[in-house]
């Protein structure tokens, strides 16, 4: 399913003050891919993907999902159109404590129409476990028995229960150690390369939406400011503040990064002395 | 420290079930000529005023004690949790129309209006039963809408919503059993208090009634008499302290004990969890 | 004490952490052993957990509540041994810290100026020119308009300009060793980058002794003289940076390298780390990095890994390393 966001303005409103959290906001997630969204603490990429999933309203413009918008009250029961599913940063918090993970991805699972039967339930849910890198015997398993990154799998899998054709990733691995992070991301382009479905994925990480994402959109206090085809962004960034974005990140090449911090010394000794 | 207390509560709750059964028959049937005897090897905590004795008493009387309890914060438990789950899922009206008469509720002094209902109702225990659920469930009620409230608000529940799962189950499954946790400890402890003013409506007299040897009543029939045989209110006194007490420790080991995030310590695998940035 | 030039400025020796818990005492940290020299930079890295941040904590005395034993001299003076006072004036004097969370660790209820010119004016200098020195401090770190941000309050400021004030503070009354534990962690790019190279800056124009602890290695790449690469409690390998970076000895370290997507080469495969790290309690038996270890072999598992000083800056803790060219050849 592509998504395709057109002029959406979302205002939060405290007493008298107001703030504009999107502003104008236009972008195309194609169908089948990976698209990031980066940008820095409060240019509003979570407030981008809680309007997706229609958690949050729009004030103005549309979001429109192979053409039409979501149907969020489709009936009285089912508040939300389970065909987009949001993943999000903090795992722990994420899972309900109280149950296994097993429950947990069998109340998805349960929502699919063909889920009559116990049995396929059941294998529906070691499927699911195996298709995150875990074992069917860690359904039994609470969420605080797991590490950061094995729960992040387990909240892939169980947004992946219902059969999304949309799954929205709000920073899913920055609480996450480098070591586990990879195992995360490795699930996702899995997810996209066999089941083809479609991925946002929202990060601060710039090396992470390089080595993922197909196409990358850059955010700045609630506008983008610029998007395309990720080589073309990082290799050619067109706007001052991407190229800035790019020059701030740290890769691990001592030679690289030496010579980055001596050019600021030398710019700082420059400003003192004149 | 865990079990010592449950062992404790589970003997209270053993003499409340078997007590009646084991007691001698003699424990009802006055013999004036026994009056006042001190505590002695055949009168363990000595006898009152009737010559009856205190210990067996006391062993009889727990059972209307303890399990009048139980009976009446169970009531009120039931009452304010549907209350507060209807008022969390019914909508603003709902919400706002029932919030309101809890407040009204809490703005009664509980006991003044417990004696008042008592009264008006007859008095007696089962009276006493009906004042205190009644005066009781606005308590749990507005706790427990605030808990919900708050619990709604976590991660994990906006995740449920997104999933597309139902109210009533996001509520049911989701909500609820990650905000009784606050509502556990507040039952164990209450059931102390209630013991308290089950007692108090028995002294002032709204509440059991002699013969029935509630622990209350107890000291209340007692109360007349001290100069004779300070046993005779000293014993249903430190029974009911030491219930009490109980009851308020096991509330706050259970709180440490059933939350399974508690319950992780140093040794939790939070590792590979960083702060959000 | 007059400071032999050869002797380190910091100088841990088998320092172990304990906590006390129901089943005895749970190590936390495992006889580690660090030498840092004036003006050297020295940076500790490994995952959540592995003990960085209770090294640190020990180096500066705030573990009171935990068991740690071993030995940490600073210029040649044993601190473990300090009363809590002493202990308060080594801080006030000698050791700084700069902590990831600078919310946190500033009084919302002082103004920034007063929070900086405080260590000097504890310090027994007067309130005027501990002031002017807060004041000429913020300037140095680029805090623009120093003088009326030193009145204004912590909340005022952004998360980049807080941690600018907690090292304003922690540099002020001049200190011989800085540690700071993960201070670009909770920051964005482009501020982590501005940090970071302020602190570089500054660090360089005063000769600071740093230990700088992150989970995140391309920070230290350009920063640290030498590297630390801590698991499970214990230091299982120490190189220069360079060579750390380029050809490192240590299987874990070489796992966490391979595990990091990179903006200069996104082609990549990225490979996890299998399993996650043990508890402390429950190490496994032999290496304790033998059960997540790509090049684990039966000995592993049953012997515990000896150090092995290399040449004088590489130091490794494992059965199988990948040794570096320069020390083959040798
Ligand atoms: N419910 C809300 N009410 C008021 N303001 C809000 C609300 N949610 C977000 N905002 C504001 O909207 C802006 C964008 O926030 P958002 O969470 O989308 O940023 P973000 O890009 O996700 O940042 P981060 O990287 O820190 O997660 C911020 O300034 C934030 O304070
Ligand atoms: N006061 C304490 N009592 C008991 N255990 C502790 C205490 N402080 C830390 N620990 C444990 O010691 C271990 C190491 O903790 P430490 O904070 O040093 O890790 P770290 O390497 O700094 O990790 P992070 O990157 O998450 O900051 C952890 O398992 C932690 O749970
Ligand atoms: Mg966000
Ligand atoms: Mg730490």
């Amino acid at each position: 399913m592509s998504v395709h966001v057109t002029g959406v303005t979302k205002r939060f409103r405290s007493g008298s003050r107001s703030h504009l959290a999107l502003d104008d906001v236009t972008l195309v997630m194609p169908h089948g891919e990976i698209t990031g969204i980066v940008g820095e603490s409060g240019s509003g990429k979570s407030t981008l993907a809680r309007c997706l999933v229609g958690i949050e309203q729009i004030d103005a413009g549309r979001i429109d999902y192979d053409g039409s918008p979501l149907q969020p009250f489709l009936s009285r029961r089912h508040r939300y159109d389970a065909r987009v599913q949001l993943i999000f940063q903090n795992p722990m918090s994420s899972l309900n404590p109280r149950m296994t993970a097993g429950q947990l991805i069998e109340e998805g699972v349960r929502r699919v129409p063909r889920a009559r039967s116990a049995d396929w339930r059941r294998s529906r849910v070691s499927e699911l476990l195996e298709m995150v890198g875990l074992d069917a015997t860690d359904a039994k398993r609470y969420p605080h028995s797991f590490s950061g990154g094995q729960r992040q799998r387990i909240a892939i899998a169980r947004a992946m229960s219902v059969e999304p054709e949309v799954l929205i990733c709000d920073e899913p691995v920055s609480a996450l150690d480098v070591s586990v992070q990879a195992q995360v991301l490795n699930v996702l382009r899995d997810l996209q390369r066999q089941s083809g479905i479609t991925i946002v994925l929202i990060s601060h990480d710039l090396a992470v939406v390089r080595h993922l994402c197909s196409r990358v959109a850059v955010m700045f206090g609630g506008r983008v400011v610029e998007q395309g085809p990720t080589e073309a962004v990082f290799d050619s960034p067109v706007h001052d503040y991407t190229r800035s974005l790019l020059d701030a990140v740290a890769v691990p090449d001592p030679r690289r990064e030496r010579a980055k911090l001596a050019e600021f010394g030398e710019y700082r000794e420059f400003r003192q002395s004149g | 420290m865990f079990w010592v207390i449950l062992s404790v509560i589970a003997a209270l709750l053993l003499v409340a079930l078997v007590g009646p059964m084991i007691a001698p028959a003699s424990v009802n049937t006055s013999s004036i000529l026994d009056a006042f005897s001190a505590p002695s090897s055949a009168h363990w905590l000595g006898t009152d005023a009737q010559g009856r004795d205190v210990f067996w008493r006391l062993v009889v009387g727990a059972r209307y004690s303890i399990f009048s309890a139980v009976l009446v914060v169970a009531g009120y438990s039931v009452i304010g949790v549907l209350v507060a789950v209807a008022a969390a899922t019914g909508g603003r009206v709902v919400d706002q129309v029932l919030m309101r008469v809890c407040d009204a509720g809490l703005a009664l002094p509980p006991l003044v209006f417990a004696m008042g209902l008592a009264a008006v109702l007859g008095g007696g225990l089962g009276p006493a039963i009906v004042a205190l659920i009644a005066t009781g469930w606005p308590f749990t009620a507005r706790l427990l809408r605030e808990v919900l409230r708050e619990t709604s608000q976590s991660p994990f529940i906006e995740g449920a919503r997104v999933l597309g799962l139902s109210k009533t189950r996001v509520m049911m499954r989701h909500i609820l059993p990650n905000s009784l946790d606050v509502l556990i400890v507040k039952w164990a402890a209450d059931i102390g208090f209630v013991i308290l003013s089950l007692s108090a409506l028995s002294f002032i007299g709204v509440g059991a009634q002699p013969p029935i040897p509630e622990w209350g009543a107890l000291v209340n029939e007692a109360a007349r008499s001290t100069a004779q045989g300070w046993w005779v209110i000293f014993a249903p006194g430190i029974a009911i302290a030491l219930t009490v007490t109980a009851f308020a420790l096991l509330g706050d080991q259970l709180q440490a004990r059933l939350n399974p995030l508690l319950r992780t310590s140093v040794t939790a695998p939070t590792v590979n969890e960083r702060p959000a940035s | 004490m007059s400071p032999d030039e050869s002797t380190p400025l910091l100088e841990v020796t088998q320092l172990s952490v304990a906590a006390p818990s129901p089943n005895g005492e749970l190590p936390l940290v495992r006889e580690v052993s660090l030498r840092v020299g004036r003006g050297e930079r020295l940076a500790i890295v490994g995952e959540s957990g592995s003990g960085k941040s209770l090294v640190a904590r020990s180096i500066a005395g705030l573990n009171r509540k935990l068991t740690v034993s071993g030995s940490v001299r600073l210029g040649g003076r044993e601190l473990l041994d300090l009363s809590s006072r002493q202990m308060n004036l080594v801080r006030r004097d000698r050791i700084s810290m700069v902590l990831q969370d600078p919310m946190a660790s500033l009084n919302p209820l002082m103004t920034v100026g007063a929070q900086v010119a405080e260590p000097l004016i504890i310090a027994g200098r007067g309130r005027r020119e501990s002031r002017d020195a807060a004041i000429r401090m913020l300037d140095e770190l680029g805090i623009p308009q120093a003088r009326s941000a030193a009145s204004g309050y912590p909340h005022e400021l952004s998360g980049g300009m807080r941690q600018r004030v907690m090292l304003a503070a922690a540099l002020i009354a001049e200190p011989e060793l800085l540690i700071a534990d993960e201070p670009t962690t909770a920051l964005d790019v482009r501020v982590q980058r501005q940090v970071l190279e302020l602190l570089h800056a500054v660090a360089a124009e005063r000769s600071l002794t740093v230990v700088m602890i992150t989970h995140d290695l391309s920070v230290v790449a350009g920063f640290a003289d030498r590297v630390a690469t801590m698991y499970a409690g214990r230091k299982v390998h120490e190189d220069r940076v360079d060579r750390l970076f380029a050809e490192p000895a240590h299987p874990y370290t070489r796992a966490l390298l391979d595990a990091i997507p990179r903006l200069d080469d996104p082609g990549a495969e990225l490979l996890p780390i299998a399993g996650t790290p043990p508890r402390p309690g429950a190490l496994p038996s032999g290496c304790s990095f033998h059960p997540r270890c790509p090049r684990a072999v039966e000995r592993c598992a049953v012997d515990v890994p000896a150090t092995t000083f290399a040449d004088d800056s590489l130091e490794f803790e494992c059965h199988r390393p990948l040794l570096p060219l320069e020390v083959v050849a040798r």
